[in-house]
């Protein structure tokens, strides 16, 4: 795999070869400070781009014209790294030798209409294509609480910490939707496509000079690189006492939320340490949440932790039965005090690291994955895949006790499991 | 072994029928590093009663299948299985449908040794009184948890009102009384007229070396010590073409916007692997027409506002077809209208399945880099036909207007029901 990242002055293309797969995939990322009333505003403009163009005016058009380059396909995706919010636009094309000489740059060419040419008429966007994706943002708001096991944790962090970027709901918000018009959503359109750093990320077996020559052809942008190099969201010291906040609700099972902050934590431990110390708390299906939660009192299944190191975070979630809540919560508080206690020994730590590093090896298989990975490298300052291969072999127990006892449960959201 | 060529898309299948009766099919890929075993049993939870070896009549309880499934993991002296794999950084994982149950590992380095320790563990069960006993409380939280997710509500909801006797009417994982009753006997006589290896498969894919495999699976004792199976147990189940209920509302919690689920049900007659398969795309490909992301029908039921939701899907359970629409509206009766209407006047041209047959075969030529989409689709083949298909895209060139207008006319439009899921 040959990487190579060049600086085409208003943002950086980064090239990735490879004879593995037989698609090419494309990713143009924006990226921009996370702010509030924004996310509604990103999520109306993503899909619009994306649901039609002024070239291809309507739903049929635009999907008649993805299928026509042998079904490539299309789509944004909005997401939060930090205090940053980046919107990818991703393509897979199908490689020309599969398929016809020139596809990639057709491609290349639909991508373009989509970033470039939106449906606008008359300064505003498209009446017809505005208010169908008005409906469907305004319904996959609405429909967020269906998902009881996001809401939770939406909930327990907006307990947690109300002001802070990961309390934000990504999904938007209905007041803010009620605001947009095809006017300002045309307005907010020109802010986007000038005021976001760009990087675009294109991987497959492909030659590097003729990539190049037409995505610097055609993909022109004016835009300033690398706004914002600080991510991490600042952490507030935790409660002296636990928040405990319990809601009732008319469900079957009780889902079961922990916010746990991560405090003055080194660089090497948020890259290195915390993720072992994670798998083995209750990262994997050979954690000791798995095993002496589940497996030896039965209480539930599943209980996992996820660290978030840019958001100094650590997310505990659980169903359970109701009843268990306090037994449930001793146990995971035993299994927290084991691991400052070092109740834990060689062979996890092993273990943990064998399974870090496989998950690492597996990033090479995957193509969106490979150029998360870059980007990782590129903006987040991340060693490489090797070189964390390599670190990750120095962690000692000694490292994952003096980190467990930089981490405080903070807030504990219980929700429902009240039918009887 | 013998080495099948999938047409069109460049891969190798090496195939082995052991004398034992299992199907082993190895699948290598060259520069990659992962690796997927996938080791399946013909057994899910649409069987609820089957004659044992010395030819007892055995009724079991909804849930079994899935609980043997969870069971399976339990070992007598060995290590645990999540513990085993976990030594060389991989991942152990298990799944029941109603067709099958299946075990997978995914890894990246020592797949000899996971092969062997999977072999080993879905050939050894160990079940006690109280192992049993206790994972009852863990598989009813996880039915507790689906009961939770509106969606899989509106759908077993749908299920009932489909069918008539067939067990989909019931959840995969049964229900918490039925998982109460499990006993370990139960497990033990499914197990034993099930887990034989020629009613099982064994499919790896990935960073593979086939030779070398070979002879792990061929070497390895517990599953030598397995008997040849005699008795075949086919499941006949005698599903009714009739729906069960036309019409009804449910109040479902959590719900925040009114879905629906409308589904046809028919019967064909197809039991030849080729025809069968060309019957499915047909199917697929006459509903991409009619109601995928570039029809007309999707356009103006969303500018109408009817919906803000909208999918189509289709499933051949043995003989009986199920064509079924979830949608979210604001307008059951209408949207269910132009369903129907548009399911059966909307005009179809050879353009249209032209364009459609681009993208089918372009996304199977795109699903082929990836090895865990080509070990899926030899297990699919497997459930639904009992062998595997390797000229796909053959298949699917071939067909033309008149194959998609044949399955129209098979529909019977008044044979349907319609659930609507509504807030609480």
């Amino acid at each position: 795999m040959d990487y190579i990242k060049k600086d085409l002055s208003s943002y950086n293309l980064h090239m990735i070869k490879t004879n593995k797969f037989k698609s090419i995939n494309i990713e143009v990322i924006f990226s921009g400070p996370i702010k509030k009333e924004y996310i509604t505003l990103n999520n109306f403009l993503s899909t619009m781009l994306t649901y039609s163009t002024k070239k291809y005016n309507t739903k049929i058009a635009f999907s008649k014209k993805a299928e026509d380059l042998y079904a490539t396909s299309v789509f944004a995706n909005g997401y939060r790294l930090g205090k940053k919010y980046n919107i990818d636009f991703n393509m897979r094309v199908l490689n020309d030798k599969y398929t016809e000489n020139g596809l990639l740059e057709k491609a290349i060419d639909f991508l373009y209409e989509i970033i470039f040419n939106p449906n606008i008429k008359n300064n505003e966007f498209d009446l017809t294509s505005f208010s169908i994706v008005k409906n469907n943002e305004k319904s996959q708001i609405e429909r967020f609480k269906e998902d009881q096991r996001s809401y939770s944790t939406l909930k327990l962090l907006e307990y947690y910490d109300k002001d802070a970027p990961f309390s934000y709901n990504l999904k938007g918000y209905l007041d803010d939707l009620e605001k947009i018009t095809p006017k300002t959503l045309f307005e907010y359109y020109k802010y986007f496509i000038k005021n976001n750093s760009i990087d675009i990320f294109i991987i497959g077996d492909i030659d590097f000079d003729y990539v190049e020559k037409i995505i610097s052809k055609k993909l022109v942008f004016n835009n300033k690189k690398d706004l914002i190099n600080d991510l991490v969201v600042d952490y507030k010291p935790h409660r002296k006492k636990i928040q405990k906040i319990v809601e009732s609700d008319n469900t079957n099972q009780a889902k079961l939320s922990i916010a746990c902050s991560l405090e003055n934590l080194t660089k090497y431990e948020k890259n290195y340490v915390l993720n072992i110390y994670n798998i083995i708390l209750g990262g994997s299906a050979d954690s000791k949440f798995f095993k002496n939660i589940r497996e030896k009192f039965s209480l539930c299944y599943y209980v996992v932790s996820s660290a978030y190191k840019l958001d100094n975070l650590i997310i505990i979630s659980s169903g359970i039965n109701k009843e268990n809540f306090n037994k449930m919560l001793i146990l995971i508080e035993k299994e927290m005090a084991d691991m400052k206690n070092g109740n834990f020994n060689e062979e996890d730590i092993d273990k943990a690291k064998k399974y870090y590093i496989s998950a690492l090896d597996e990033i090479e298989d995957n193509p969106s994955q490979i150029i998360a990975s870059y980007y990782a490298i590129d903006k987040l300052g991340i060693d490489t895949l090797e070189e964390r291969k390599k670190k990750i072999e120095k962690v000692t127990k000694k490292d994952i006790m003096s980190l467990a006892n930089k981490i405080f449960i903070d807030t504990v959201y219980l929700l429902g499991g009240d039918k009887k | 072994m013998i080495k099948k060529e999938i047409k069109g898309i460049d891969v190798d299948v090496f195939y082995e029928k052991l004398e034992n009766g299992l199907e082993v099919f190895l699948i290598p890929f060259s520069n990659r590093k992962n690796y997927y075993i996938e080791y399946g049993v013909k057994y899910g939870a649409k069987v609820l009663e089957f004659k044992s070896d010395d030819n007892k009549k055995i009724k079991i309880p909804y849930g079994t299948a899935h609980f043997l499934e969870h069971k399976m993991f339990e070992q007598e002296d060995e290590k645990d299985p999540f513990s085993f794999f976990s030594e060389s950084g991989s991942d152990a994982n298990a799944s029941t449908s109603y067709d099958f149950t299946s075990y997978t590992v995914e890894g990246i380095k020592d797949i000899e040794k996971n092969m062997d320790f999977l072999l080993n563990y879905v050939n050894s069960p160990y079940f006690t009184d109280e192992n049993v006993e206790k994972e009852k409380d863990i598989i009813i939280e996880e039915l507790n948890m689906y009961k939770d997710q509106p969606e899989n509500r509106l759908y077993d909801e749908s299920n009932k009102a489909v069918f008539v006797r067939h067990p989909m009417r019931i959840d995969i994982g049964g229900t918490p009384s039925s998982v109460r009753k499990i006993t370990k006997e139960v497990l033990y006589d499914c197990y034993n007229t099930f887990y034989q290896p020629s009613n099982m498969f064994l499919i790896a894919s990935g960073n593979i070396d086939c030779n070398k495999l070979i002879e792990v699976i061929k070497n390895n004792k517990k599953l030598n010590s397995r008997k040849k199976s005699i008795k075949k147990n086919p499941v006949i189940i005698n599903e009714p073409l009739e729906v069960k209920t036309k019409e009804k509302e449910v109040k479902i919690k959590n719900l925040m916007i009114t879905k629906t689920v409308l589904s046809f049900k028919y019967k064909i007659d197809e039991s030849d692997i080729i025809k069968k398969f060309k019957y499915e795309v047909s199917l697929n490909i006459l509903l991409y027409v009619l109601f995928g992301i570039s029809s007309e029908f999707r356009e103006n039921v969303y500018k109408k506002e009817l919906c803000t939701l909208f999918y189509s899907s289709s499933s051949i359970i043995d003989n009986i077809v199920i064509i079924e629409f979830l949608m979210e509206t604001k307008n059951p009766k209408e949207i269910k209208n132009e369903i129907i209407n548009c399911l059966k006047n909307t005009k179809i041209t050879k353009e249209d399945v032209e364009r459609v047959k681009k993208v089918k075969i372009s996304l199977e030529v795109m699903d082929s880099d990836k090895p865990y989409k080509v070990l899926n689709s030899i297990v699919k083949d497997l459930i639904d036909y009992d062998d595997v298909l390797y000229n796909k895209i053959e298949l699917i060139r071939s067909l033309d207007l008149k194959d998609i207008e044949k399955v129209r006319k098979d529909i019977l439009f008044d044979n349907y029901s319609y659930v609507i899921g509504i807030s609480k």
